[in-house]
């Protein structure tokens, strides 16, 4: 009886065995398939600006005064009869002009990147801000006799478009750029030359401007 | 002689869900927001019983046994889930499957640069828009021992993305690697071993124009 026993004990192993192995197997072997299985990634917000180090450009007397004139120019104006002569009056200075007033646009200046998620709502994710930096408008001239004359000029504002826009604003807005193509844009400062100076010819440097760059 | 008689427990039903999908913990969104602050010069100066049961039907119909010995464990399991019973029965283990990504890793350095060169200004700038993260242990199995060495498994996302509400306008591009099956224990009765995986996710940002949250639901393939 008890070798009987046994005997059914065994038998129900190999039973067991069948029972446990019998989950669907394919020809070849098993194939066993999860449902899905949710993953989630938290992308941060990040932002980036890059600008040039220096600005450096040329201005053409036409710029600083309107008045039309590469390297010397003659021009005949006036009789001399005895009490009149030739005119006096500066071609540099016209009337309604702007009086060495000028803007000047130095393209490409800064660009940026974000990935801001929230937007304003125009639909813009950021701004750029331009401003002369604090106590750092004056400009300083380098003649070619070498000498230097403080407040030769002077930057009097800085405003910023989006690359060719040409919407001159001291603060800009577009739409969220991402992290592969900036959005880059150009600046346009207004300098005044210092008329009691002599407004010579050379460079002039000193000033400064601040870009500030920030998701909305 | 009298027959033993012993009940048991029937372990043959399921206590552990089979993974018909669980979703990741509800992390919180922090937006920070990014300045950044130039000064330009004009002068140039310019980064895995014991107890043996038998289980013996009076009619002798039906006879289901279960036999526990202690399993050799082979390597350390960080599943939180018990392994699973029966085999080829594909298991979640405890894997969270949130993956938040800081931004100092996607940007390392500073957030702001000069260039010298007008050039430079539009060059790619320092982001690591490609991120690899992995959960090593996301699913468990147990199965016929001679089997283990034979078994391989895939992994597929939908879109190869992550997305947020769709998949055109956002999306994290993801490729997925098997990570290597480990043999996590051995069970010499049974000749079963459970066996665990996971997966490696490389994350390109480059395609995310946005902050914020991009899903996706993994499926999880074993065979042999």
């Amino acid at each position: 009886m008890k070798t009987r026993f046994l005997a059914i004990a065994v038998a129900s192993t190999a039973a067991l065995g069948t029972f446990v192995l019998s989950a669907p197997a394919h020809a070849g072997g098993l194939e066993a398939t999860s449902g899905a299985i949710g993953v989630t990634v938290t992308v941060p917000e990040v932002l980036y600006l890059r600008t040039v180090d220096t600005i450096s450009a040329p201005i053409s007397i036409f710029e600083i005064t309107g008045f039309q004139s590469t390297g010397s120019r003659t021009d005949r104006d006036g009789v001399a009869d005895g009490s009149n002569g030739v005119n006096l009056t500066s071609p540099f200075v016209q009337q309604g002009s702007q009086n060495f007033n000028f803007n000047k646009v130095i393209p490409n200046v800064f660009a940026v990147w974000s990935n801001n998620s929230t937007a304003d709502a125009s639909g813009n994710g950021i701004s750029i801000t331009v401003q002369p930096t604090a106590n750092q408008t004056n400009l300083s001239l380098t003649n070619a006799a070498g000498t230097t004359v403080t407040n030769a000029a002077t930057l009097n504002g800085v405003q910023a478009s989006f690359g060719g826009q040409n919407n001159f604003s001291s603060v800009i807005k577009a739409v969220t750029p991402g992290l592969v193509t900036p959005a880059f844009g150009d600046i346009q400062l207004n300098v005044q030359l210092n008329q009691s100076a002599n407004q010579g010819a050379g460079t002039y440097t000193g000033a400064a401007i601040d870009i500030i760059a920030a998701s909305l | 002689m009298s027959a033993t008689k012993a009940t048991s427990r029937n372990f043959l039903s399921p206590e552990n869900k089979v993974s018909s999908g669980y979703h990741a913990n509800e992390v919180e969104d922090t937006k920070d927001t990014g300045l950044s602050y130039q000064q330009l010069r004009d002068i140039s100066r310019t980064n895995i019983m014991i107890c043996q049961r038998y289980l013996i039907s009076s009619l002798g119909i039906g006879l289901a046994l279960l036999v526990w010995t202690p399993s050799r464990t082979l390597a350390q399991s960080s599943c939180d889930n018990p392994a699973p019973i029966e085999i080829n029965q594909l298991s979640p283990c405890n894997q969270l499957t949130n993956l938040p990504l800081s931004a100092s890793e996607v940007l390392p350095g500073a957030n702001s640069e000069f260039v010298t060169n007008e050039g430079d200004l539009l060059a790619p700038p320092p982001f690591n828009t490609v991120i690899i993260r992995e959960l090593p242990t996301l699913w468990q199995m147990r199965v016929p021992s001679d089997q283990v060495d034979s078994l391989h498994v895939t992994y597929k996302l939908e879109n190869d993305a992550f997305c947020t509400d769709k998949c055109s306008e956002s999306k994290v591009k993801v490729v997925l690697e098997p990570l290597p099956i480990n043999k996590i224990s051995e069970d010499e009765i049974s000749k079963t071993s459970v066996v665990q995986g996971g997966v490696r996710l490389k994350l390109d940002l480059s395609t995310a124009k946005q902050a914020g949250k991009y899903s996706g639901d993994v499926t999880i393939t074993v065979n042999q």
